[in-house]
């Protein structure tokens, strides 16, 4: 058996390594992209991946002089241009770009959208050569005087104009400067698309090698950033982060284990489940969805939180006479429950549209389902014979004397609970990222080196983006023109600032031919300018090159991607019109958009293109939106999933209530401190909150556990101590990572695993409550969340009067469940509340009769007859007045062997609303009153038609009481009608069964008989029917009969 | 309008550039032009241009403020005007309607036009060194500024900016450009 278990294991591991070798990694955003994508987030995602400005990268140079920065930009731009992996490299020196500008130049009459047939008439030709006089005549007149003789028309400034606009970076020395000159700017673009983060990488160190010549001797920094710079370091440091971290956790728990166990082996042994575990999440991945995304495998650093945590409880339970064997089987049940807790809270997730959640799921599920397997099946096989760690039973007496002592800082505790539950009510700012890039592993630092470089630049984000989809390629250059005229035309109008087309430099076929159409022959042409030039003082023979290039153009063959092969122009065709399988796509971004909406009633009135109007940043808020929000839906999903797998095992409301309140009070305060810490969550943070509940779960159920022996919660105690230091180690670690996802979890886990673990100490509930005699109050479930409810409330009001209404509808909902909870008389709530005879009663076949309201000098002498022939014994709740009035019925109720009960001393109608001190006088006075005429105060109350207080359970605690309703009623006081009164009480009667009536005359029958003796006959003979034993409450709770 | 085509048309080869001596006159003349505060007069403006047959001549007024606003309001032959404040050019076509600003930093080869006059002005040596080489001959009462570009790309265009006057008044504003081109301003008026 043992030798399968762990040749099965060995197996196991083998199939998950072979699976994992062929395993692809990869750390493509499109992981996050919704399984069923809108166009716009296809979009975004492409964008992302592989878009020209996922292409980028953003250079500075500081440092030095500024003769000295402008100095290595240039050689460093010189250098770069030779390099093949750059398509291009620009620093604001001209000479970047000597191939396109000859390109422009030699197709402007191809290129321009203001060539149609009326600009080269003679009327034509005339407005622009007075134009161009007056240009002269300008400031600007050096600029245009040495092109004009060949382009009077001016088409290279109609093809130049609409690309720039304001924010150009600044020149200085030539070169491009910060505004302040401390800073020289290039920007490199690479042939390789930004998710190719290998060839990123290589374009880096190339970028970094040319550079340190470049920069000689001085003392410059560079300084990079963009996507490609991003993708490279988050992806070293997610490695490395990660790689370090779990070695130096493993490490350091491997040595905390190794003090307490004293044993490498045994250290090897506590982090096989572990181990194993994070090898068939991977596996499993893997297999579910073909790839495991970086951020996945993140995590398989966090399950060592739980994972080592199993093999210590198992190693910390084993002790001398108790070998791992046994020890596993008292825990086993614990620690099952546990991981199922995990489970549903994971699996969740895996029903999201995110492939990136998704794969989290799987990955928790199948890991910690493997770990605690390998616990169970391989652990005990491997461990030495007659393990048994002596360190145990060195702390555990320090242990269980802090145990002892935590719940001293119960209330601390709800006061800390409700000041971070007003805290996060009253929070100003959002509590949760709004932003996908809070989902970027890259630092924070980085994020900030890319703003100021970029701000340096006057190259912000593009934001607006129109797309044109068509069948193919002309088609869609086609539609890119139509577009690019009617953003030309919004331009003017101060919609935008401009745009960039790929039909700029590759115009439609169509286009190209229309324009050399428009170019008159020779000869016109010739006609038309000696027409214009009349009256004009422009020298004789200026024009001749002008008609020479005219001639040249009409006979030009037309662009195509060949012809802008070897030009920067060629790299930005490519990137703004992209073949999809349905086609292509032609990209328009936006500059400057001022007015998007009308923006977009613009581009959808453009006849004949199908173009969308694609805000990014809207998009991709959404898409975070969406993500976020199924996020915290599948979290809900699961929390609620795992209170009903508790309440299914459990079996009581009262239990699971204390397994749950530790750990959401733990991730309340946690997210209270991570608030107050400033951060804002993300996705990142919620998933630390499962993993807190995962892992604390383990926690609350050890306490909750009932313990074999002495020594047996003492190992419970040191091994919780145990795991829940290792888990701090591990995560502790991981909150000093700068990556901003390991970051995230391991502050949330390391903090929210130490506070699980003393919140279930200090909120663990005392078996006293089955004990007689006065108790320490502690409130109930309900009461407890109503004052922490109240006093958050007033803090908000404090912190933020202007959330008033909010408090009130609260406040006011918690009253509406408060009075559910008192119309509700058998319920657990306000409260412990005796519904049924304890279950050794019921093992012995007791039942329990019990009479209100009385005692009555009619009924009760009656009541008492019927139970002797049938020899019953009965519990009597009596009104203190009434039974002030009939002393002798009191005695000879006791006198009989039944129990006189406490029902309040005058039996209020409005009972249920008395304040704290009238509920003391009530139960007090009734309390004395039969005590002074038994000689035994009550042990239970129930309250009058069995509505109790809120407030009533405090008063209780302190009179020793312990309340009672009933199983069944038979509403005899208000129901006339024997049988049916009768059919009531018994039906379903069975052991345990507490059952009220009345001795009193509240219905009579036809002969003027008091119905409750009626009713009394017929039960007793059920009862006695049904085999069951009729006794006092007393004498079923385990305390004998008054004597 | 036609601005932006300093970008593309400029050529890039990198001039070397030999320290600014300090002439203690140029530093002399400049303190006193510092001086002044703010000054409106009338200009008028002739150019030579080799691919026309006539010169072009415009007038108007110039307003200066101390110390970076300069304003000059061509009235004839068509109303226009450019206004320059700090880093920021604004002309604007008065019968077409059109305004355009331009920031100075992102067109070198503008930048050092305006900054030859305007850092002339205004006294401030430091600026007008970072574009020229500046050489004085004259007297105090009739100086005659030398300015010699020193970037290559602004080369390209001019080869000389000649300023003269009297005391702190300036009364012409030559420009010798590239090719035989070339523009003469005649400052004349009272400004206070």
């Amino acid at each position: 058996m043992t030798r399968w278990a762990v040749a099965g294991w060995l197996a196991f591991v083998t199939a998950c390594a072979v699976v994992i070798a062929r395993t692809e990694f990869t750390a493509d955003i499109s992981a996050f992209l919704p399984r069923s994508p809108t166009p716009g987030q296809r979009v975004l995602v492409e964008q992302l991946r592989d878009g020209v400005v996922s292409r980028l990268i953003l250079i500075g140079i500081e440092g030095a002089a500024p003769e000295t920065l402008a100095q290595s930009s240039r050689r460093l731009a010189a250098e770069l241009r030779r390099d093949e992996s750059f398509v291009s490299v620009a620093n604001g020196e001209e000479a970047g770009f000597p191939r396109d500008r000859e390109f422009v130049w030699r197709y402007r009459y191809l290129l321009s959208p203001a060539v149609v047939p009326g600009r080269f008439s003679a009327g034509g030709l005339r407005e622009r050569l007075e134009e161009h006089l007056q240009l002269l005549g300008s400031p600007a007149g050096p600029l245009v005087r040495r092109s004009l003789p060949r382009d009077p028309t001016g088409e290279l400034r109609e093809l130049i104009e609409p690309l720039e606009g304001e924010g150009r970076p600044a020149t200085r020395e030539g070169v491009w400067f910060a505004r302040d000159g401390a800073r020289a700017l290039l920007v490199a673009q690479t042939r390789a698309a930004g998710y190719d983060i290998d060839a990123q990488e290589r374009a880096l160190a190339a970028i970094r090698s040319a550079f340190a010549r470049a920069a000689g001797g001085s003392k410059a920094v560079l300084l990079l950033a963009g996507p490609g710079v991003f993708s490279v370091s988050a992806r070293a440091a997610i490695r490395g982060d990660a790689l370090r971290f779990l070695l130096i956790a493993s490490a350091l728990i491997a040595g905390l284990l190794l003090a307490l166990f004293r044993s490498p082996r045994v250290v090897g042994l506590s982090l096989l489940p572990v181990a194993t575990g994070a090898a068939a999440g991977v596996a499993a991945v893997s297999l579910g969805f073909g790839t495991v995304h970086g951020i996945t495998l993140g995590f398989g650093v966090t399950l060592i939180g739980e994972g080592v945590d199993y093999a210590i409880y198992l190693f910390t339970h084993s002790a001398p006479g108790v070998p791992p064997r046994v020890a596993l089987g008292r825990i086993w049940p614990t620690l099952r429950l546990g991981v199922l807790t995990s489970i549903i809270g994971f699996s969740a997730m895996l029903f999201s549209g995110f492939t990136g959640l998704a794969q989290l799921g799987l990955f928790s599920i199948t890991g910690l389902v493997v770990a605690v397997a390998a616990t169970r099946w391989v652990l005990p096989a491997l461990l030495p014979q007659g393990f048994a760690p002596k360190v145990v039973d060195e702390f555990a007496p320090a242990a269980m004397a802090l145990e002892r002592r935590a719940p001293r800082l119960r209330y601390p505790l709800l006061a800390v609970v409700t000041l971070a539950v007003a805290l996060l009510a009253a929070q100003h700012g959002p509590l949760w990222s709004e932003d996908l890039a809070s989902l970027s592993p890259v630092p924070r630092s980085d994020q900030l080196l890319d703003q100021r470089l970029r701000q340096d630049l006057g190259a912000p984000d593009v934001r607006y983006l129109v797309v044109v989809r068509e069948r193919d390629e002309e088609a869609a250059l086609q539609g890119a023109e139509a577009v690019a005229a009617a953003l030309r035309n919004a331009v003017r109008h101060g919609l935008l600032d401009g745009y960039e087309a790929p039909s700029t430099w590759l115009p439609s076929r169509a286009a190209q031919g229309a324009r050399q159409a428009a170019l008159p022959a020779p000869g016109a042409l010739r006609k038309n300018l000696a027409q214009a030039l009349r009256g004009l003082p422009y020298r004789a023979g200026t024009f001749e090159p002008f008609l020479e290039d005219v001639a040249a153009a009409k006979k030009l063959p037309l662009i195509d991607r060949a012809g802008l092969r070897g030009t920067g122009l060629a790299l930005k065709v490519e990137t703004l019109l992209v073949r999809r399988d349905d086609g292509w796509t032609a990209l328009l971004p936006l500059r400057g958009v001022a007015d998007a909406a009308a923006l977009a009633r613009e581009i959808g009135a453009v006849a004949g293109a199908p173009a969308v109007l694609l805000d990014l940043k809207r998009e991709s808020d959404q898409l975070y939106g969406s993500y976020r929000r199924e996020a915290v839906v599948y979290s809900l999903a699961g929390a609620a999933a795992i209170i009903l797998l508790l309440l299914a095992t459990l079996r009581s409301p009262r239990r699971v209530y204390d397994v749950v309140a530790p750990l959401a009070a733990a991730v309340v305060v946690v997210t209270g401190l991570l608030a107050l810490g400033g951060h804002t969550l993300s996705i990142f943070h919620l998933v630390g909150m499962l993993l807190v509940v995962a892992v604390g779960s383990n926690y609350s159920l050890f306490f909750d556990r009932q313990a074999f022996s002495g020594a047996d919660r003492g190992r419970t105690l040191v091994s919780l101590l145990f795991a829940a230091v290792t888990t701090m180690i591990g995560f502790g670690l991981l909150s000093f990572s700068s990556v901003p996802v390991l970051n995230a979890i391991g502050l949330t886990v390391g903090l929210g695993a130490l506070l699980a673990l003393s919140f279930s100490a200090i909120l663990q509930r005392r078996e006293t409550d089955a004990a007689f005699g006065a108790r320490a109050w502690r409130p109930a479930p309900a009461l407890e969340l109503t004052l922490i409810l109240h006093a958050a409330g007033a803090l908000v009001l404090v912190l933020r009067p202007a959330l008033w209404p909010w408090v009130i509808v609260a406040v006011v909902a918690n009253h509406l469940l408060l009075a559910a909870a008192v119309l509700w008389p058998r319920g657990q709530a306000l409260g412990p509340n005796l519904n049924r005879l304890p279950a050794p009663a019921a093992g012995r076949n007791e039942v329990c009769l019990t009479f209100d309201d009385g005692p009555d000098p009619e009924v009760t002498p009656r009541v008492l007859d019927l139970l002797d022939r049938h020899q019953a014994k009965a519990s009597f709740f009596c009104v203190g007045e009434q039974a002030q009035s009939n002393p002798h019925l009191v005695k000879e109720i006791v006198r009989r062997g039944h129990s006189v009960e406490n029902h309040s001393q005058r039996h209020s109608p409005a009972f249920a609303f008395y304040g704290p001190w009238r509920l003391k006088r009530e139960v007090e006075a009734a309390q004395a009153v039969i005590a002074g005429l038994t000689g035994r105060p009550p042990a239970f109350f129930r309250a009058p038609a069995g509505f109790r207080s809120p407030l009533l359970d405090p008063v209780l605690a302190r009179c020793g009481l312990r309340y009672v309703s009933w199983t069944r009623r038979g509403f005899d006081a208000v129901d006339g009608d024997v049988q049916r009164v009768t059919a009531r009480l018994t039906h379903g009667l069975a052991a345990g069964d507490i059952l009220v009536l009345h001795d009193r005359a509240y219905r009579r029958g036809l002969a003027g008989e008091p119905a409750a003796l009626a009713v009394l006959a017929a039960v007793l003979e059920r009862i006695a029917a049904a085999g069951l034993r009729c006794v006092s409450l007393p004498a079923a709770c385990g305390r004998g009969p008054a004597a | 309008m036609i601005l932006p085509l300093a970008a593309l048309m400029a050529a890039a080869a990198f001039g070397a550039r030999p320290a600014a001596g300090a002439d203690p006159g140029v530093e002399e003349l400049m303190r006193s032009l510092a001086q002044v505060r703010s000054r409106t007069a009338s200009f008028v403006e002739r150019k030579h241009v080799a691919i026309l047959n006539a010169p072009l001549e415009s007038s108007g007024t110039l307003v200066y403020t101390a110390p970076g606003r300069l304003e000059k309001h061509t009235v004839a032959p068509r109303a226009e005007s450019l206004v320059l404040d700090g880093d920021r050019l604004t002309l604007e076509d008065k019968e077409r309607g059109e305004k355009r600003t331009l920031a100075l930093p992102e067109y070198p080869v503008i930048q050092a036009f305006v900054e030859g006059v305007r850092s002339t002005l205004a006294g401030d040596l430091a600026t007008l060194s970072r574009f020229y080489q500046v050489a004085l001959e004259g007297s105090e009462r009739r100086w005659r500024l030398l300015l010699k570009p020193r970037e290559q790309r602004m080369q390209d265009f001019v080869q000389e900016i000649r300023i003269s006057g009297s005391l702190d008044r300036i009364r012409t504003i030559e420009i010798v450009e590239t090719e035989g081109d070339r523009s003469v301003m005649t400052i004349t008026g009272n400004g206070a």
